[in-house]
């Protein structure tokens, strides 16, 4: 199982020899030496409890776990006496070699003791420990048994001799080891004890520990409620946790715990929690083999990036430290990553750092690694044949070792590139030795690996029902793999809850002690609170006079930017008027030269008519003085026809003149507002009139076709005469700007038109002004209503004219002004008024 | 000596007709009206060679004085009749504008009648 493979890491991060060393030390020889060094040599006190507890150790490591503890209690007693704190550091190793595991178990345990032996020595700043710690090596797991009853018998001798802490250390190790053996129900009462025991002891990591073992235990045999209940405990525990290197410690008994029951996600949360954890304590040397667990684990499990990722951290680390031990692991492990990432070049860099270090000692594990690696780079570069004699030279060594894990996946290896090869019957026979291990030992990624080659070669073998088989096997896996991702997500939702409910329950339990003190602070508070307060109505206060004077300002810049924005209005208005006065006056000037025309003639005619009558009067005179015979009486007749005609003509024209005159003066006078009964026909003529003189007295070339067309029927009808008249004066003037600017464009054979007309339709009145000149553009259409909008260039126009007789038609006699208008063919104003 | 007056004020006829009585009585001086430039140039078509002097105001609605003037000078040419310019504005736009055109007289309102009555003579008698 994984758990092997996890086993192999954890031990090897402690120890850089550890296979070698196994073959190679005897410990019995070390023994030797040192009894006869101990006989031998009576030295100081201190001298000969360190010897005895190096014994001791060396006793233990040699299975020899009773003799071992003996000395090892010796040495401890010895080095009491001598108040010499190095004593209790040895103790602890010893404990943790005790604890040291066959395969089937992770040895956090040991780590567990190590570390707090560890910690023991940093806290009285002692560097002193035997090298047994590089040199320990994971229990075989044929001399389980042997094992077991030599750790029952140390039971029975530490219960006479009542040392609960060897005792309680002994059943522990006795709870795994009988566990390993797959003895759930007896391992769990030692499991119990050791538990109890631990608790006595005040030693809540290793009760917690015993705790987790029991469960795993449990696991085996019971139901899965209850495991569950035993596992929120142990969550509950940690969460309760104050300490933090107890609470790290424990993170990490978790992590293993999750670990060896399959929930990775689950072991990876408490891995990085123990991480955080030795951090916060700064135990760097831990930190180092943690991301070094991390780093595999994730690359395994999760994401090679990420797993990089804590392996470059672990580097750092061990380049700050200058600790360098079990740094093969690290590189293998590296490249790993790499090799999962594709990057083979980089890959290879850490391979050979780690095949430098590998072939330097003589590591047989870590060799087989180096060729596990190589042969999968060399699978990535596709030299598939090249690839092969390296995955079988590792899955020999895997398999001397009983690394039934890593062997599998050799195999696996080795399938994947005879299948590449196209040596099918070679690929399928490895496929299937794979496949054997991996389900046999329920390996899922080996599981995987090899029936999706069996199924790929039996296909290409056109042996679609074997084919089959293997992809069921295969989905069958997945299908497991997504079943342990539920339960992994499950798990992870209990979790969560049961980690609120604790927070709320450590809350609630805080919230009661604090009460009490909180009370006693009452007074204290009251009197700070008084001093808040008055504090807060102080700046309350004055806050409030701030933003009062800040009111204050700002009304008075209001109160200017009233001031201002009225004056604005005002003279706005002012001009407004003014605008609409100048507007009268252009008009007007525009008049003047048309009425100056207009009684001109009239003039004429009356000066003209009056003096030919005086001829005529003359004439008659002297017909009248010739004697009576020569007289003609016809002549006299007809002379005072004449003159009696002129008379009329002059008259006609004097009150021609006087016509004109008014409607000048009512042009320029402003509206009486008051509506008249007045002749539109008349109006309309006499404005044409005006309009077109103006127009040719500013520009003499200018010349239209007039044409009227007015509709006697109409009458007089109720109109403000000035108002109406100054729209028809509007209204013609453009049509004559119109047709000037089209003529002026010179087009052949135009000729500049505008007509009025009026016409009674129903109870309307309909005044037409029309042009023929170049039309108002669309995109103004919409405009030539607005005030102040003019197509004149600059201080020829005042751009009011359309807007005032739009005001004056619309407002002035609830009347319609449209406009109808083509480009190039001319513009038609009507103007409906209700008579 | 036949004389063409044009002018859009009809009471021009009354008035001319009254002011050259004794010319019209004998027969020194004939008269033809027309009240706008188009009626002129019918008049011409229709009497070619008769009109020896046309007497025309310049701002006439419709067509003006100056292009009946234009028209006369380039249609009737044998032989080209005396055109006299009236106006109102006697400004020298007009009156340049006129005798670049060929007319041959400019006057201005209001019309001296004694100044025109010598002119006319003075034409007739040559």
């Amino acid at each position: 199982m994984k758990k092997l493979n996890l086993l192999y890491i954890f031990i090897l991060a402690f120890s850089a020899n550890v296979f070698s060393q196994h073959k190679t030390v005897s410990y019995a020889s070390k023994i030797d030496s040192l009894e006869i060094l101990l006989k031998n040599a009576a030295k100081t006190d201190t001298a000969k409890a360190h010897q005895l507890a190096y014994l001791g150790q060396l006793y233990i490591c040699n299975d020899q776990i009773m003799k071992g503890l003996i000395l090892s209690k010796q040495a401890y007693e010895m080095y009491q006496k001598l108040n010499d704190p190095v004593g209790r550091g040895y103790f602890l190793q010893a404990m943790a070699l005790v604890t040291r595991d066959a395969g089937t178990a992770s040895n956090d345990r040991m780590s567990l003791f190590y570390i707090k032996a560890k910690w023991h020595f940093d806290q009285m700043e002692l560097s002193e420990t035997f090298p047994l710690y590089q040199q320990m090596h994971y229990v075989q797991a044929n001399i389980l048994e042997s094992r077991t009853l030599e750790l029952k018998k140390a039971i029975a001798y530490f219960e006479k001799q009542g040392d609960k802490e060897i005792l309680a250390v002994l059943l522990f190790a006795t709870g795994y080891n009988l566990l390993s053996q797959n003895q759930g129900n007896e391992s769990i009462t030692y499991l119990d004890r050791s538990y109890v025991l631990f608790k006595q002891l005040n030693q809540p990591e290793a009760a917690f520990t015993a705790y987790l073992t029991k469960i795993l235990a449990l696991k085996k045999t019971s139901s899965t409620e209850q495991v569950k209940q035993l596992e929120q405990n142990a969550i509950k525990q940690i969460i309760s946790s104050a300490d933090s290197r107890e609470k790290s410690l424990l993170c990490l008994s978790m992590f293993t715990y999750y670990y060896q029951i399959g929930l990775e996600a689950q072991a990876l949360e408490y891995l990085l929690k123990a991480i955080t954890g030795f951090k916060e304590i700064n135990d760097k040397q831990t930190l180092i083999r943690l991301y070094n667990i991390a780093g595999d684990e994730i690359q395994i499990y999760g994401s090679p990036r990420k797993g990089y990722e804590f392996l470059q951290k672990e580097l750092a680390l061990r380049k700050e430290l200058n600790e360098n031990d079990d740094i093969t692991y690290t590189y293998i492990t590296l490249s790993f990553c790499l090799i999962k990432l594709k990057n083979y070049d980089e890959a290879l860099k850490y391979l050979s750092l780690a095949e430098e270090l590998v072939n330097k000692s003589d590591n047989l594990y870590y060799l087989a690694k180096c060729f596990d690696a190589r042969g999968q780079v060399l699978m990535g570069q596709q030299k598939f044949p090249e690839a092969i004699p390296y995955f079988s030279k590792a899955a020999l060594i895997f398999k001397d070792q009983n690394n039934q894990w890593s062997e599998s996946y050799q195999y696996g290896y080795i399938a994947g590139c005879y299948y590449e090869m196209g040596n099918l019957d070679e690929s399928i026979r490895y496929g299937n030795i794979s496949l054997d291990i991996g389900k046999q030992n329920n390996y899922i990624p080996v599981t995987l690996m090899a029936s999706k080659v069996l199924s790929e070669a039996h296909a290409r073998q056109g042996n679609n029902q074997k084919s089959y088989e293997y992809l069921k096997v295969y989905s069958d896996t997945k299908d497991k793999l997504l079943q342990n991702d539920i339960d992994n997500r499950l798990t992870d939702l209990e979790t969560q809850s049961l980690v609120q409910e604790a927070q709320r329950e450590k809350e609630k339990l805080e919230a009661q002690t604090y009460i009490k003190e909180k009370e006693n602070e009452q007074q204290r508070l009251w009197l700070i609170g008084i001093a808040c307060c008055l504090l807060i109505v102080l700046f309350a206060a004055w806050f409030l006079h701030k933003s009062n004077r800040d009111k204050k300002e700002a009304n008075k810049l209001l109160n200017e930017q009233k001031t201002q924005i009225e004056e604005a209005m005002i003279h706005l208005k002012a001009t407004q008027s003014q605008l609409i006065q100048s507007e009268k006056m252009a008009s007007l000037g525009e008049l003047t030269a048309g009425i100056a025309h207009e009684i001109q003639n009239p003039l004429n005619f009356v000066n003209n008519f009056s003096e030919v009558s005086v001829e005529l009067i003359e004439e008659l005179k002297s017909e009248k003085a010739k004697p009576k015979s020569e007289r003609d009486d016809q002549l006299e007749e007809d002379l005072l026809n004449d003159i009696a005609q002129n008379l009329e003509k002059i008259n006609h024209h004097g009150k021609r003149a006087d016509g004109i005159v008014k409607g000048m003066l009512q042009h320029s006078r402003s509206s009486s507002g008051q509506k008249e009964l007045t002749n539109i026909n008349t109006l309309a003529d006499e404005y044409l009139r005006l309009a077109y003189h103006g127009l040719r007295a500013k520009d003499k070339s200018f010349n239209a076709t007039l044409k009227t067309d007015f509709d006697e029927s109409i009458g007089s009808i109720n109109i403000i005469p000035q108002d109406m008249g100054r729209v028809i004066l509007n209204l013609i003037t453009n049509a004559f700007y119109a047709v000037g600017e089209k003529k002026k464009q010179g087009t052949p054979g135009y000729e500049p038109t505008v007509s009025v007309s009026t016409k009674k339709v129903g109870n309307k009145v309909e005044i037409v002004v029309k042009d023929n000149g170049n039309g108002i553009p669309n995109a103004i259409k919409e405009k030539i209503f607005q005030p102040f909008f003019t197509t004149k260039p600059t201080g020829q126009g005042t751009g009011l004219g359309l807007s005032m007789s739009y005001d004056i038609v619309t407002k002035g006699h609830s009347g319609e002004i449209k406009v109808h208008t083509r480009e190039n063919e001319g513009t038609e104003f009507i103007i409906n008024i209700p008579t | 000596m036949k004389v063409l007056v044009v002018d859009d004020e009809t009471d021009i006829q009354t008035l001319f007709e009254q002011r050259f009585r004794k010319e019209i009585r004998e027969k020194i001086l004939e008269f033809a009206f027309a009240f706008s430039g188009e009626d002129a140039l019918s008049y011409l078509n229709g009497h070619e060679h008769e009109a020896v002097l046309i007497l025309s105001d310049i701002n006439m609605p419709g067509m003006s004085g100056l292009e009946l003037l234009d028209q006369i000078k380039s249609k009737y040419t044998t032989p080209p009749p005396v055109v006299m310019m009236i106006t109102a504005y006697g400004d020298d736009e007009n009156f340049n504008t006129a005798k670049r055109l060929g007319a041959d007289d400019f006057l201005t309102k209001p019309v001296d009648f004694a100044l025109l009555k010598e002119k006319l003579k003075m034409i007739a008698d040559v």
